[in-house]
């Protein structure tokens, strides 16, 4: 148990930090990033971000040559300052030459100023330094600032103020999922070929077909505009919650029924439960205790892709009834091409992803003993 | 899924993709309009409404603007005199004006000039032709381009129009004048530029289709080579190529094609490029297994024996040996990529405007559902009915 949790944290680890590392050499290399001319970025928002990823290097390269030469009085340059007083300086440096000293940025966003001495070293630092500076603002949760917001919003908080949103929907969603899945799952099970069965089964095929897309606009329509018992748009109240999670939810829901109908079918055709009925345990306990056993251990496995297929579906359902959640930030943030704050929701959700599959793998054993007692039992020559 | 359902869901996705495929051909039969007309007089209108498509033949400096005299492509200008007696004469008229036409053209082509008086004599049968004659060729010989440029003013003007209603019952139908235009209807309403959104879906089916048809073998294409190599690499290469589909399949993949189009920029190509690099881990997953399993075979050992190296036995044994499994997930990727192409184009970050997929239709209608709710309605039916029918039939 302990060597099974311990290997999978391990591997967890490593995936969040392939997924930084991977995530560092993309921000590098991308168009319309920090590291090119294609896109202009407002001053204030480059000087932030690059002093944030420890990227400072890119913001004073034409000052190589001229920081050098500086005398040490006191002035202060400010790195919010407009983009006029900044492009004045001399060849694209943000440094006024001759005015001299112990020149200051000071950045806009938090106020601190960097010296001109470690500016210097900056600019002649090399990848390898940027990436380790980077690896570790990201290990503090540090995930930059937005292109699009004149520097004044970092990416945790645009995070800080959707994430909720988005996490009350999509826990409601799996509540409901849940709810209705699991035991529809049974009763299709004890009912296995009969009416209520094939009924089930055709809700659960439309279900599993139908994308958010169009269901969304569908329970809009028909229970916000024509049937008026739910608002239309907008996050007000707990009932503006209900249309998005039973979208999303719905839609789980259906994969659930299937997979708990099969897990449970697969059980009580089996000799096990057979020989559970010839000790005389009622059908019903059987059904509720023994065969949901057996039909939630694939189930565990199936949570962390469920869970994202929820992050997904959220952003569709975000937009459709307009709530104000992570995809508010997202979405406009892609067609921008705000790097930083697409970059900080892929790195958010995948670690949410990352700690879910290790949880599913730690419990495993748990639900399914048979997954520890196979790694004991030697392989067959 | 029973077999019956099974072959009645392959007959209607069949027709589904034939509607897509063949839309080019038969929507102007059907609607009269080209996606990506507009008519921004009548936006949001509904279904039903009528209205007088743009695509109403005229010269623009070919020879097919003869298509205005005889829209029907068929060489003759009016009925037969079998199916129309009463028109014979317009239609010999029309014929020898044709004649005029046609020989003028291949004398000089849109410049060549041709004779009023030649004109006029076919036209007599024919006063609104005329009309429209003495508006746009008022001198003894007029070039050809004026004449078909005449033909279009004749489209405009009401008061042209008007000369033309022999029965005098405010209309003009194609029977009185058969370049007349003719009102056609929106089969599914138009959207707020006036777009007719039968053709609009038709359009948009068929890019739906083929950005998941391509996208579905491209992400084959890389799964199958990923998962071949790893398979016969086998050993710590083996292991560290699956170990990356491992994370990546841990990852929220949507949010992946995102950030890849976040970087790159929405386009239909990235779109297809962005969905095919997170689609094919599944793939990989399952040639791995199947390679790993299959070079062990007797017959795979005899290949190797007898010289054949590791890529040849990959392509020429293992690959074709796996094949029925490797169909199978590709059909699965199919309807996956079709409901991601449809959620990214929904968000924005797909297809571009003007052209459109369902996803951008969908997005299109969905904030005006409250008043127009049939834009959303058709293209969200056929999407849903899409990725049902392939579900169905693949079960």
């Amino acid at each position: 148990m302990l060597i099974r949790a311990s290997k999978a944290i391990a591997s967890a680890l490593l995936t969040l930090w392939a997924i930084a590392t991977g995530t560092f050499l993309l921000i590098e290399h991308a168009p319309g990033g920090p590291a090119s001319a294609e896109r202009r970025l407002e001053p204030e928002v480059e000087a932030a971000n690059l002093a944030r990823m420890g990227l400072v290097d890119l913001l004073l390269a034409p000052c190589a040559g001229v920081l050098r030469d500086v005398p040490s009085t006191g002035t202060e340059i400010d790195a919010g300052a407009p983009a006029g007083h900044i492009d004045g300086a001399t060849g694209g440096c943000p440094l006024v030459a001759g005015q001299g000293g112990d020149v200051q940025i000071v950045l806009a966003h938090d106020g601190q100023t960097v010296g001109a001495g470690q500016m210097v070293a900056a600019v002649q630092r090399p990848g390898i330094r940027r990436y380790l500076s980077t690896m570790a603002s990201i290990a503090t949760l540090d995930l930059g600032v937005t292109f699009t917001s004149r520097g004044e919003r970092t990416v945790r908080e645009n995070l800080a103020q959707g994430l909720p949103i988005s996490a009350a929907v999509g826990a409601a969603a799996l509540l409901i999922a849940l709810l209705l899945g699991i035991p529809l799952g049974l009763i299709g099970a004890a009912r296995a070929g009969a009416w209520p069965d094939r009924m089930l089964a055709v809700l659960a095929t439309a279900g599993v077909s139908v994308p958010a897309i169009v269901l969304g606009p569908l329970l809009l329509y028909l229970f916000a505009l024509r049937i008026p018992i739910f608002p239309v748009s907008g996050f007000g109240s707990t009932a503006s919650l209900f249309l998005p999670a039973a979208t999303l939810g719905l839609i789980l829901a259906s994969i659930l029924q299937r997979m708990t109908r099969a897990g449970a079918v697969d059980f009580l055709q089996g000799p096990v439960a057979v020989s559970l009925a010839s000790r005389g345990l009622r059908g019903r306990r059987i059904l509720l205790v023994h065969a949901l056993r057996h039909a939630a251990i694939p189930m565990l496995g199936y949570l962390p892709p469920a869970v994202a297929a929820l992050l997904t579906g959220s952003i569709v359902v975000e937009t459709v009834f307009n709530l104000p959640g992570v995809s508010h930030y997202l979405v406009g943030a892609a067609i921008n091409r705000d790097h930083p704050m697409v970059m900080g929701v892929v790195l958010a959700y995948s670690a949410l992803l990352v700690v879910l599959n290790t949880l599913a793998e730690v419990l495993m054993p748990i639900v399914d003993p048979r997954v520890v007692a196979e790694e004991r039992v030697p392989e067959p020559l | 899924m029973n077999r019956s359902g099974r072959i009645v869901a392959l007959v209607l996705l069949a027709a589904l993709a034939l509607m897509a495929v063949a839309g080019p051909w038969f929507a102007p039969a059907i609607a009269g309009f080209s996606p990506e007309e507009q008519h921004t007089a009548f936006p949001y209108s509904a279904p039903g409404f009528a209205d007088v498509p743009e695509a109403h033949p005229s010269f623009d400096g070919r020879p097919d603007a003869f298509a205005l005299l005889d829209p029907a492509g068929s060489g003759r200008l009016a009925c037969s005199a079998r199916n129309c007696p009463a028109l014979e004469p317009v239609a010999a008229a029309a014929r020898v004006l044709s004649r005029v036409l046609a020989d003028a053209w291949q004398g000089g082509g849109a410049d060549a000039m041709v004779a009023t008086t030649a004109l006029q004599a076919a036209l007599a049968p024919w006063p609104a032709w005329l009309a429209v004659l003495r508006n746009g060729c008022p001198g003894a010989a007029c070039a050809l381009r004026e004449v078909v440029d005449a033909s279009r003013f004749l489209r405009l003007t009401p008061a042209s129009l008007a000369s033309m209603d022999v029965d005098g019952d405010g209309a003009v139908t194609q029977a009185e004048f058969q370049g007349a235009p003719m009102a056609r209807p929106h089969l599914l309403g138009s959207d707020g530029l006036g777009r007719d959104a039968f053709v609009r879906l038709l359009a948009g089916l068929r890019l739906s289709l083929m950005i998941g048809a391509l996208a579905a073998l491209a992400a084959a294409a890389i799964g199958v080579a990923w998962g071949a190599t790893a398979g016969l690499a086998g050993g710590w290469i083996g292991a560290a190529m699956m170990r990356v589909v491992d994370v990546l399949y841990g990852l929220p993949y949507v949010f992946l094609v995102i950030l890849l189009i976040s970087l790159v920029g929405p386009s239909t190509f990235n779109l297809l490029i962005a969905i095919a690099c997170v689609q094919w881990l599944g793939m990989a997953r399952t040639v791995r297994g199947l390679v790993a399993t299959l070079r062990t075979a007797p017959w795979a050992e005899m290949a190797r024996i007898q010289g054949c190296g590791p890529v040849r036995l990959a392509i020429t044994h293992l690959i074709p040996n796996a094949r029925r499994p490797i169909l199978a997930w590709t059909t699965l990727l199919v309807p996956a990529s079709i409901k991601d192409e449809a959620f990214l184009s929904f968000l924005g970050l797909g297809i571009q405007a003007p052209a459109a997929s369902l996803g951008t239709l969908i997005a299109d209608g969905a904030p005006r559902i409250a008043e127009y709710p049939w834009l959303v309605a058709a293209p969200a039916a056929v999407l849903f009915l899409l990725v049902l029918l392939i579900h169905e039939a693949q079960a």
